[in-house]
């Protein structure tokens, strides 16, 4: 075998893929000829330098972070602030519920105000439960949805009893605001969503 | 069985986001780590991947599905780099590296090293590549830094596989001469002097 022939087969030597035909000669002329024995050993090394060149692992929400960037559909109080034409205000579940609760405090005060914040109490319930859901159904946002879903159920019910414990202070006589919260907050868990 | 990439665009274009969820997943790895020779940080390589997602995301509609996947991803990964790079005017000094310099090591977009020796390593394959001719140069990064297989490096050249292979070759042995000279010049540094710094090479 030539220099050059050997050269040739480096590469598939190196790659493990030299036929078994060839690599006799190959071998018989890697250990006679000490300047190609030398080529040999640095081309192998270059290779091996090459293959352990640092890789980098996928980070955490990297694939999340794509995907609000292309599929994402934005969540319904997003396109509400947004329809408001409001900058860029990131209304989470559970602001969206301080927020209600203290439109409830204003009404609490007056006799209208009780029926109103009773439909309202039901119908932030209903919203909330359905947005959840909307939430679960895209799989991509499951991760955000399940963070949410965690948070939001505790702080609504927590505002919502302590509204209702003021109404019913003040007018012992009036019926007890219709809840539908049993089985409303146990869908609102991430454990109870639809999966993916 | 699994779906084939070609099949999970087909999805995409009927606007299913699972299978695009999927194409995203399956290839994210890749993605970031080209971006990663480019940038030789992580963040910076994040951010770029972030970017050629969203490239590819606009313009699946011009896949040629009588193609391969992987190939037109790594094209596309590509051109994008390299255009964020020229943007940047500084593709040269990412290929060498010197953006790998010490006192960056320790922040949060540093390299993934999990020791000085790799760090050495990193610095040393860059600044070899950055020695070769760009043609060989890219066909050896796209076998053996990002494993494609000489048929899919055909397709991203538009080459014949003949011409990927003998490339390759040449760029290996051109990158062995040099990283050996390298490995020589910096054990003479390390008797020499008893320094640790590498000799800049020109
Ligand atoms: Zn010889």
């Amino acid at each position: 075998m030539t220099h050059e022939n050997f050269e040739a087969l480096l590469g598939d030597y190196a790659e493990g893929i030299l036929p078994v035909g060839q690599m006799r000669a190959f071998r018989d002329h890697l250990t006679s000829c000490s300047s190609c024995a030398a080529l040999a050993d640095s081309y192998t090394s270059a290779l091996a330098d090459l293959h352990s060149f640092p890789r980098i692992e996928v980070p955490d929400g990297f694939k999340l972070r794509i995907l609000e960037k292309t599929t994402r559909r934005p969540a319904p109080w997003e396109t509400f602030w947004a329809w408001l034409g409001l900058p860029r205000f990131r209304l989470t579940p559970a602001s969206a519920g301080a927020l209600l609760s203290m439109l409830l405090l204003f009404l609490a005060g007056t006799s209208d105000g009780k029926r109103v914040a009773r439909e309202i109490n039901m119908a932030t319930h209903q919203t909330y439960s359905n947005a959840l859901r909307l939430y679960y159904r895209s799989s991509d946002l499951k991760e955000t949805a399940a963070a949410m879903g965690k948070k939001i159920p505790g702080r609504l019910e927590g505002s919502m009893d302590w509204i209702r414990q003021r109404l019913e202070k003040q007018s012992p006589g009036e019926p007890r605001p219709n809840q539908p919260e049993g089985s409303q907050s146990s869908s609102m868990t991430p454990e109870g969503g639809p999966a993916a | 069985m699994a779906p084939t990439d070609n099949e999970l665009v087909v999805r995409c274009l009927q606007r299913d986001e699972v299978a695009w969820q999927l194409l995203v997943e399956r290839h994210s790895r890749r993605v970031l780590n080209i971006a990663y020779q480019f940038t030789g940080r992580r963040d910076e390589a994040e951010e770029l991947a972030q970017e050629v997602f969203l490239r590819v995301f606009r313009s699946l509609h011009q896949f040629d599905l009588t193609t391969h996947f992987v190939p037109w991803l790594v094209r596309v990964s590509r051109n994008l780099c390299i255009d964020e790079h020229r943007s940047r005017a500084r593709e040269k000094a990412a290929l060498v590296a010197d953006e790998v310099d010490p006192e960056r090591t320790e922040d949060s977009g540093a390299s993934p090293y999990r020791n000085l020796e790799e760090k050495e390593l990193e610095q040393r394959v860059r600044r070899g590549l950055a020695e070769l001719g760009e043609e060989l140069r890219t066909a050896l990064v796209l076998r053996d830094l990002q494993g494609l297989s000489y048929s899919e490096i055909a397709e991203v050249l538009h080459l014949a596989v003949g011409t990927v292979k003998s490339r390759i070759h040449r760029g290996r042995l051109e990158l062995a001469v040099i990283l050996s000279k390298s490995r020589d010049e910096s054990e003479r540094s390390w008797r020499g002097t008893g320094q640790v710094e590498q000799e800049p090479e020109s």
